[in-house]
């Protein structure tokens, strides 16, 4: 699932480079996206507050915000 | 665009710098939203909502705005690149979302500091904001914890796009 450790563990290595193997999105990469998508999507709840969650989003704050200035 | 190995690990000690930087001053900024809520002193509360503004402003605003400068340069100046890998996509695109909220944030910190420097401001106020204000806080560090495990596991899974273009080298 994760790379070897390799001499140069900040470059990628070939195999790294998919020059060794067929692309395609690893189960892991499936299973992070969706929470990044989860949490994308929270963002964007609070940020409009949609959802209960709100009362604390820029729409809310949009005459305070900025202005401590 | 390549870096030569002297200014790769310049740019990498850099980005990791502001990473960790970020990741700190969140930390900090967690503490003081727990002395928030937990102090029973109004003086206490009320430094703590002030430096809590001050500090999203002039520190954990700008180490956010460098971390994602620098991890950027950092992918598009290396073999990694942006859109190859998996884990360095994701990256950016969490580092991005967590950039965004803390800027959407900013305005009800500013908000809770300028109601706490005020002098009729009790402990009793503002509890639902300042609740928000530590569990983003949390949510923060967890997020930022969630990169820092990418970035050194480094995850194998490359995208189709960045596969051909690899390829075809």
């Amino acid at each position: 699932m994760y790379s070897k450790i390799n001499e140069s563990p900040h470059m990628p290595s070939e195999q790294q480079n998919g020059e060794t193997g067929e692309p395609g999105m690893p189960r892991w990469a499936k299973a992070q996206g969706l929470l990044l998508i989860l949490l994308v999507l929270v963002v964007i709840g609070m940020s409009t507050g949609f959802g209960g969650l709100g009362g604390h989003g820029p729409a809310v704050h949009a005459g305070s915000a900025g202005s401590s200035e | 665009m390549t870096m030569t190995p002297r200014l790769r690990k310049l740019a990498l000690t850099a980005h990791i710098a502001f990473s960790l930087g970020w990741t700190g001053a969140l930390a900090g900024f967690l503490g003081l939203a727990v002395a928030g809520i937990a102090s029973a002193n109004v003086e206490t509360a009320r430094s703590a909502y002030v430096a809590m503004d001050m500090m999203t402003r002039y520190v954990i605003i700008p180490l956010a705005l460098l971390s994602l400068l620098s991890g950027t340069l950092q992918a598009l100046a290396t073999p990694w690149a942006l859109f190859r890998h998996y884990w360095v996509l994701f990256k950016l695109l969490i580092a991005g979302t967590a950039t965004y909220m803390l800027l959407v944030k900013a305005g009800p910190i500013g908000t809770m500091a300028r109601a706490a420097a005020d002098p009729s401001f009790s402990g009793a106020d503002l509890v639902g904001l300042r609740y928000s204000i530590l569990g983003h806080a949390i949510g923060g560090i967890l997020v930022l914890l969630w990169t820092a495990s990418l970035g050194v596991f480094k995850p194998r899974g490359v995208i189709r796009r960045g596969w051909k273009h690899a390829s075809a080298h």
